[in-house]
């Protein structure tokens, strides 16, 4: 396949700010929803997904020559998939207390982290790897794998926050402490799917109106010359 | 070969590569990590695994102090008996009944997540009839305290009530522990 580039730091800052995954491209969003209940949550499953991002471009941008479009797909779900399973066996291993089922202030990571292999994201990243070269795959990896990242902890700050009223962070131990911002009152329903879907909106929206303008802006002064 | 043969086969290896990978992580790390937080405690003793036989319990750590069993006691021994399924909380008793008729029984219980699961006869002083009554039952099976146990086909009176004191003694001691 030929391969058109860009290179490392256009495709980073693309992936990272003028096409964000969730705020410009709409990728991930299953896990934009579920995963920002808590800011904690976001955060680790913003870095997991970052990961296992960058690793399923790497190989798949490595084995370009020996593959189809077809093909990068569907070595894409495949690492994704073993790269999933692999982050929960550990965390069985080695972090059981802070994915116990069981307490209420544990992180759902076991019901999050199969999201990870499915989402698009990771799919349609690794099917593009076919279309540009390595250091191209690897900017733009690690840039939507960051916008990705901040995207969820930024929209997972408010959610939790305006919803509980304060941010809880969770021991790997399994013991909690958290950070009161106000009490009284609070919007629960912020906490509901509903909550993720409306913030998902709110930010992307904004996005959206600032790249827009900033557009504008450079088709005005482009006139202008 | 065709990029449809080379694809092929890149997703095959790497299908059989990421079950590998899966299965040697789950087998090396997280079955090895699993098996060490279960709790180990001390030796099983003898007959907690014989009358635990189904479970293999892989510790117990005792809790009866023999030093403070009188001859008034109903408890004469006991341990916290640890088993592979950890949400599972089990004990071992060596239980001594009130007086029934005209003596007493020794026997063992175990006791899983408050309720009896086995019995095990150990020797009696009783009449005759209460003694083969209580080397036969299996009425302890499945008591939790909540009400009194339904003795079957019993001809005796006395021994029944006064094994389950010391039965009840049991349940409310494993209750009262982690």
């Amino acid at each position: 396949m030929e391969q058109t580039k860009k290179g490392f730091l256009s495709s980073f800052l693309d992936g990272l700010y003028f096409n964000n995954p969730v705020l410009t491209l709409f990728l991930g969003l299953t896990l934009a929803v579920l995963a920002t209940t808590r800011f904690q949550t976001a955060l680790m499953v913003g870095v997991l997904t970052l990961v296992i991002l960058f690793l399923t471009v790497l190989i798949v941008s490595l084995c370009h020559s020996f593959l189809n479009k077809v093909g990068a797909t569907i070595l894409s779900a495949i690492l994704s998939a073993c790269f999933a399973t692999v982050t929960m066996l550990l965390l069985v291993a080695y972090a059981p207390k802070l994915i116990d089922t069981e307490n209420e202030k544990a992180i759902a990571l076991l019901t999050l982290v199969p999201f990870i292999s499915t989402t698009s994201l990771v799919l349609i990243k690794g099917q593009e790897s076919l279309e540009h070269p390595l250091s191209d795959n690897l900017g733009d990896a690690l840039g939507s794998g960051i916008g990705f990242l901040l995207a969820l902890v930024l929209i997972a700050f408010v959610r939790e926050l305006l919803a509980t009223g304060a941010i809880t962070f969770t021991a790997i131990d399994g013991t909690s402490s958290t950070w009161t911002a106000w009490s009284g009152w609070t919007l629960g329903i912020l906490s509901q799917p509903f909550g993720g879907f409306f913030l998902v909106a709110i930010f992307s929206g904004i996005h959206l109106a600032i790249l827009e303008a900033k557009k504008q802006k450079a088709s005005v002064a482009k006139e202008a010359k | 070969m065709n990029l449809i043969g080379k694809t092929a086969l890149v997703c095959c290896f790497a299908a059989v590569a990421a079950v590998g990978a899966s299965v040697g992580i789950y087998y090396g790390v997280t079955a090895p990590a699993i098996a060490a937080r279960v709790p180990s405690g001390d030796a099983v003793p003898e007959v907690v695994a014989t009358l635990f036989a189904d479970d293999a319990p892989t510790g117990v750590t005792k809790i009866i102090d023999e030093t403070t069993v009188t001859s008034k006691s109903y408890l004469l021994d006991g341990y916290r008996v640890y088993l592979p399924d950890t949400s599972v909380k089990a004990f071992y008793y060596r239980c001594r009944s009130a007086t029934g008729f005209g003596g007493k029984v020794t026997f063992d219980i175990g006791i899983k997540n408050d309720a009896v699961a086995y019995y095990a006869f150990v020797k009696s002083n009783e009449d005759d009839q209460g003694t083969n009554w209580a080397r036969a039952t299996k009425d302890f099976i499945g008591y939790d305290g909540s009400s009194d146990v339904v003795v079957t086909g019993a001809t005796v009176q006395e021994t029944p009530v006064a094994m389950q004191t010391a039965v009840d003694a049991a349940l409310t001691d494993a209750k009262g522990r982690e």
